[in-house]
């Protein structure tokens, strides 16, 4: 019989045993007292027989009630079987699920009752855990793979920045460190240092609206423009305005970005730079006192195409720290809620050596005692450059000394020391003074090995060097037989590559590729060679 | 100025030389006797440039180099440079003097080098 509730069945199987028992009791009494106390018809009994019959009715009662309580036992017995059963196999079947084994269906428990309820809802619930375990074990994957994508793209974001967000160059004039520290994998802050040649270093730090991966992709639209934008100009007002015209192509999302843009002259510290709408640098000046780079700004780049860019100037003193940053800086916020402000990051700037390197560990700890270590709420861009001023003297003024020498082999070292001093004496970079060193050394090794074969004791050698802002001159001037180094064509550098070092030509071809000039005269039976040197060598390998 | 060079062998019979200050006409015969007294004791495993301390080459000093290099190839044994300074490396590059895998930045990139060149030549010996 199908029961809808527990209740019921227990109910009426009890109270159906119950009336079962109680109808027999009432049969067996009625019966009973009738055939046994009376007798048959109107006998009377004698009071012995009716003694034992007595007897005999209450021991049937007693038996019936006997057989009754045994038949309920047994119901009862029944009834809990009919619970217990599928009890037990439900329980063996949630350990099973218990144990992660959720692909195995429940023991069918084929009941109306609350026990099949109870059975469907556990096997309803084994189906929904298991959804939900594919669900999430599908998201923790996706979660996986979407997190080793973000660390790959960390990674050549990273790839895209000079030094890889940590930057540390000096040069002939300058020092510089860099930081650059994402809140998340990726983010919009970027940095840029390039040399179009060995007297001017530009650099730029940018802040792209927004955060994550919508900045990163903006980021590295303005890296990839920035390069080519800077590559021919020393102008960052042109550099600007280049830069904005390309970022509003195509910028539907309408992104944005601040940029601070310098070109550094090291020649002379003359600053040059413009800003779109970036934080004015702080600029801590060789005398102790730390100013704001005044700007004129002009809106971010990648919004308005018709956007104008002020060109401004600052004359830097030798020992002069710059410091460009993001708003990540600024913006960092203490677990209480305080921004870290420009007064802290001068106040950490001021607090020791003018160093770049120094400056930006101790704004970083500044930074990092502020927040403790609440989660950075933006990225975190530091660029510090300091300007050190080379050798005073010659550096305007054009400089020119002519050397006299005997021809002979033993006085040639001499004579390279002499020029040598005199050219870092008058401030040329020593990449330069290296060049001519070089130069020199073959010219004359030349001459005095192969013109004065029969010993120059009586001769004499003419050297002038003239520098001037843009270029070094070297005159060779001597007596020996007409040779003019430079009417060969220029050997192939593979022969000595193979190791045949008996081929000649080796000092004279790295004087044709070191020179911009290269002339040979021949007047008043004299040589003449005249060798002309860029002052500030274009660099294409610094990176 | 002048040039310092200090020559040592190590166990595994790799020479190694390195130069202090200018490489040029005046100092390269120095080099130059240098090199046939180490190639004379029997040519090392590997030859390696220490040029750290080098301010200066000219192409008198590059064809000692070039020397070098052709000894050793003819021993089929490597010459490689460590540390090249710009200056250095900029003349380097002028003549094509050394492949750029012959140049390395540290001691420990190079060391790892030489190390995987001696296991590959002691695998190929054992293959044979």
């Amino acid at each position: 019989m199908a029961f809808r509730s527990l209740t019921a069945r227990i109910a009426f199987w009890t109270l159906l045993a119950s009336a079962l028992v109680y109808l027999a009791a009432l049969a067996l009494i009625y019966f009973g007292v009738h055939a046994m106390l009376l007798g048959g018809a109107g006998a009377i009994l004698t009071h012995g027989e009716l003694a034992r019959r007595a007897e005999l009715l209450l021991g049937g009662v007693g038996a019936l009630s006997l057989l009754g309580l045994l038949a309920l036992g047994a119901l009862a017995v029944r009834t809990g079987r009919r619970i217990t059963r599928p009890l037990r196999a439900l329980n063996a079947d949630l350990e099973r699920v218990a144990r992660g084994d959720l692909d195995s269906p429940l023991t069918p428990i084929d009941r109306q009752d609350e026990l099949g309820q109870l059975a469907r809802a556990v096997d309803a619930m084994r189906s929904a855990l298991k959804a939900h375990i594919g669900e999430l074990t599908a998201a923790v994957q996706a979660r996986s793979r979407m997190d080793g994508e973000l660390q790959a793209a960390r990674e050549i974001q990273r790839s895209m920045l000079p030094g890889g967000g940590a930057l540390q160059r000096s040069g002939s004039g300058f020092a510089l460190c860099a930081r650059l520290m994402p809140a998340r994998s990726v983010g919009g802050d970027f940095y840029g240092v390039f040399r179009h040649d060995t007297r001017h270093l530009c650099f730029a730090l940018g802040d792209v609206s927004d955060k994550g991966v919508p900045a990163a992709l903006f980021m590295a639209r303005v890296v990839g423009h920035l390069e080519s934008a800077a590559r021919d100009t020393l102008d960052p007002q042109r550099i600007l305005t280049r830069l904005n015209a390309e970022l509003c192509q195509r910028n539907d999302n309408l992104m944005f970005v601040t940029l601070f843009c310098g070109v550094l002259d090291l020649a002379e510290g003359a600053l040059a730079y413009a800003s779109a709408g970036h934080e004015a640098p702080l600029l801590l000046r060789a005398d102790g006192e730390c100013v704001t780079l005044p700007i004129a700004g002009g809106p971010p780049l990648g919004v308005d195409p018709a956007a104008q860019f002020a060109a401004q100037r600052y004359a830097l003193d030798a020992g002069d720290l710059l410091l460009a940053y993001t708003d990540g800086v600024t913006d960092a916020r203490a677990g209480g809620g305080g921004l870290f402000g420009e007064a802290r990051l001068t106040a950490a700037l001021l607090a020791g050596e003018r160093a770049p390197a120094a400056a930006v560990e101790r704004v970083l700890a500044s930074l990092q005692r502020h927040t403790q270590d609440s989660e950075p709420g933006d990225d975190i861009t530091l660029f510090a450059l300091q300007y050190l001023a080379m050798p005073a003297e010659g550096r305007h003024a054009g400089m020119r000394t002519r050397f006299v020498m005997p021809a002979r082999l033993d006085m040639l070292e001499q004579l390279l020391a002499r020029v040598q001093g005199t050219l870092e004496r008058a401030g040329a970079i020593s990449e330069l003074v290296v060049d001519a060193r070089l130069v020199l050394e073959e010219l004359l090794t030349n001459t005095l090995r192969y013109g004065y074969a029969d010993g120059g004791a009586q001769h004499h050698i003419a050297v002038a060097v003239t520098l001037t802002l843009d270029q070094l001159e070297l005159t060779v001037d001597d007596d020996a037989p007409p040779f003019d180094p430079f009417t060969h064509p220029l050997a192939d550098p593979a022969a000595w590559a193979d190791g045949d070092a008996r081929v000649g030509g080796l000092g004279l071809y790295l004087v044709r590729r070191l020179a911009s000039v290269a002339e040979y005269s021949r007047a008043d039976d004299r040589n003449r060679t005249r060798i002309v040197l860029p002052r500030w060598r274009t660099k294409t390998t610094d990176r | 100025m002048a040039l310092d060079i200090q020559a040592a062998t190590d166990a595994q019979g790799r020479c190694r030389i390195a130069l202090h200050g200018m490489l040029d006409a005046g100092t390269s015969p120095l080099l130059d006797r240098e090199l046939e007294r180490v190639l004379r004791d029997g040519t090392p495993s590997a030859l390696v440039f220490d040029l750290a301390g080098l301010e200066y080459v000219s192409s008198a000093g590059l064809r000692v180099l070039f020397k070098a290099r052709r000894a050793m190839q003819q021993h089929g044994a490597p010459l490689l440079m460590l540390s090249p300074q710009p200056q250095v490396r900029k003349v380097f590059e002028i003549v094509h003097a050394t492949p750029v895998d012959e140049i390395f930045a540290s001691t420990a990139e190079l060391d790892r080098y030489l190390d995987t060149i001696q296991r590959r030549m002691l695998g190929a010996g054992d293959e044979d």
